[in-house]
């Protein structure tokens, strides 16, 4: 029985090359289509996402004692979209308690827009956010004296090398140098604080509960304010691409649905002697799964390899390894369509008389 | 009902909605064949003929009647069972031949036997071919053998099995003249051998002397019956 199946799969695909050609070109342009549009809406909804988040995006502060293992375990938790790590203390400026921040790393999201000055070099530069400036009056070039909130050590004194910018989503802290931190606190007492920002899509608590359970004696501090209109947000954006998505899946489906109609009504002949000398019908559905099959795995195949180029030809930013995880997953959604549509035309030739598909192919 | 005949069909009636206007294939049509019997069934197109071949073989229900074969009522039997019925007892030639293109002669005969589940397919679809002049062409493709040798094809795959009766739906109607009496006189010659019943629907009036019994359909009645009982 195999080998007859097999034989029926092989007059299925020889049956209209041309068919089956037009077949592959179509899945080939809806997939690319799906994975290529899918792609640029989830990366611009998650721009419009951040662009919308405050000077301090992030929703988490844990602060521990952090190693590659420890950072490791918090990067693979569901829901994290972003993991920085930064040191910084609490400082006394005059009787107001305000954070001061050690410069952070080339990959943070902060916004360091300069109004004057540069960013510190020296263990005693310190760049002032510009509403501090405006509030205590200093200019650049001046010093100024900050004491630490942990110690019992005397006001240290830095030099105002530049100001920061007072445009929304610029950081509102004064940063200097991690020396500059130690000249307030020893090096020993700034414990780092992970800051990490969630993808909108996870909930606050059960994150919380999954950073809980890591354990290794971390402080976690949840910063509620500005998570849930971001979750609003991308929640928005989600129904926009979803919408967008099902709507290109919906016109795939319908257009292979058509093409695969056709292919198997040119042989609804042969269909109906089978089904008279009495092959039973879930045997006919395997040779038309397979050949689906078949057409879709050439057209993922074919994807894979035109759709780099294709997308780097549009302007898409997407780097072509994220670009080909897109049509990895996509294509499984693709496939799954593909086979529910060979089995819904398939169903309309099996639930048919015989001697209809005579007549039909007539 | 008579426990020897391959097929009986009681009081069938069959009627096609075509518009607003019901049209009548089959009205109130009775008819029994017997084992070993040709009977041809002649009549203008739209006559019912192929309506009814096709009701009495299991390949669509009528609205009304009966039809019984080995003394079930196949009507009554789920799609699985028919299908199991028509692959043991029934077998089908038509008129386009109807052939897989890319199976050989041997691999299409062959197909009846594997849904069976029969031992040996393959020895005995040679042995079938061998009977019906195509031993030296089993491994011919439909598309390497003419029409006469495709209809041969057609005919070993209807009978490899052994059924109680062959449908056969205008069996002659793409050949000529003389493949027509060769392929008529090979088929009367088998299902003889097999004491099988073969049913045919047919325009060709010229073959009638080859039938045991010819019956005449018109407004979806049988008209006209003449048994032919000394045929040769």
């Amino acid at each position: 029985m195999i080998s007859l199946l097999l034989r029926l799969f092989h007059w299925n695909i020889l049956r209209s090359r041309l068919q089956l050609l037009i077949m592959i070109v179509a899945v080939l342009g809806s997939l690319s289509s799906y994975v290529l549009l899918g792609t640029a809406l989830s990366e611009m909804s998650v721009q419009v996402m951040e662009s919308m988040r405050s000077e301090w995006p992030y929703d988490f502060e844990v602060e521990a004692w952090f190693d590659a293992d420890l950072e490791q375990q918090i990067t693979k938790l569901p829901g994290l979209s972003r993991l920085e790590i930064h040191t910084m203390t609490e400082v006394f400026l005059y009787s107001e308690t305000i954070r001061l921040l050690a410069l952070p790393k080339e990959n943070s999201v902060l916004l360091l827009e300069l109004e004057q000055g540069e960013l510190p070099t020296f263990e005693d530069d310190i760049v002032l956010p510009a509403s501090i400036a405006m509030r205590y009056g200093y200019q650049l070039g001046e010093s100024i004296q900050l004491q630490s909130v942990k110690s019992i050590n005397k006001p240290v004194s830095f030099h105002i090398c530049g100001i920061l910018s007072g445009k929304k989503g610029v950081l509102t802290y004064p940063l200097t140098t991690y020396d500059g931190l130690t000249r307030l606190q020893p090096a020993e007492k700034l414990t780092p604080t992970a800051l990490i920002q969630l993808d909108g899509r996870e909930e606050l608590l059960t994150f919380e509960k999954r950073l809980q359970n890591i354990g290794r004696g971390m402080a976690i501090k949840t910063l509620t304010q500005e998570y849930e209109e971001a979750q609003a947000n991308l929640t928005l954006s989600d129904t926009l691409v979803n919408g967008l998505r099902s709507l290109i899946l919906m016109i795939s489906a319908s257009s292979l649905s058509i093409l695969l109609y056709i292919t198997l009504r040119s042989g609804a002949y042969q269909i109906g002697v089978l089904r008279a000398v009495g092959m039973e019908k879930p045997w006919l559905l395997i040779p038309a799964f397979l050949q689906t099959l078949l057409v879709f795995n050439i057209g993922y195949f074919s994807t894979y390899f035109l759709l780099p180029p294709v997308a780097q030809t549009m302007g898409l930013m997407t780097e072509k390894q994220a670009l080909l995880q897109h049509l990895h997953s996509d294509f499984w959604v693709f496939l799954g369509v593909g086979m529910l549509s060979t089995l819904v035309v398939q169903l309309q030739f099996l639930s048919s008389s015989i001697p209809r598909l005579f007549r039909e192919a007539l | 009902m008579n426990q020897q005949s391959a097929v009986i069909g009681k009081r069938i009636s069959r009627i096609f909605p075509m518009g607003d206007t019901p049209v009548h294939a089959l009205r109130e049509v009775s008819i029994t064949v017997e084992p070993g019997e040709l009977v041809m069934l002649l009549g203008p197109s739209g006559s019912g003929k192929t309506t009814l071949l096709h009701t009495l073989s299991g390949l669509e229900k009528p609205d009304q009647g009966d039809v019984w074969v080995n003394d079930v009522s196949i009507y009554t039997l789920n799609d699985w069972k028919l299908s199991k019925l028509r692959s043991q007892y029934f077998g089908f030639v038509f008129q386009s031949f109807n052939l897989l293109p890319t199976l050989s002669a041997l691999e299409n005969v062959q197909i009846p036997l594997r849904l069976l589940g029969i031992k040996q397919p393959v020895k005995k679809a040679t042995e079938i071919l061998a009977r019906v002049g195509l031993g030296e062409r089993t491994h011919h493709k439909p598309s390497q053998l003419s029409g006469g040798e495709q209809q041969r094809v057609a005919l070993a795959r209807a009978l490899v099995t052994r059924p109680k009766i062959v449908y056969a739906d205008e069996p002659t109607g793409n050949l000529d003249s003389q493949t027509s009496l060769d392929m008529m006189l090979l088929l009367r010659e088998l299902v003889s051998e097999n004491q099988s019943a073969c049913l045919m629907v047919t325009h060709n009036s010229e073959m009638t002397h080859l039938a045991h019994r010819v019956l005449h359909m018109r407004d979806g009645q049988l008209v006209e019956s003449a048994s032919r009982a000394g045929v040769s």
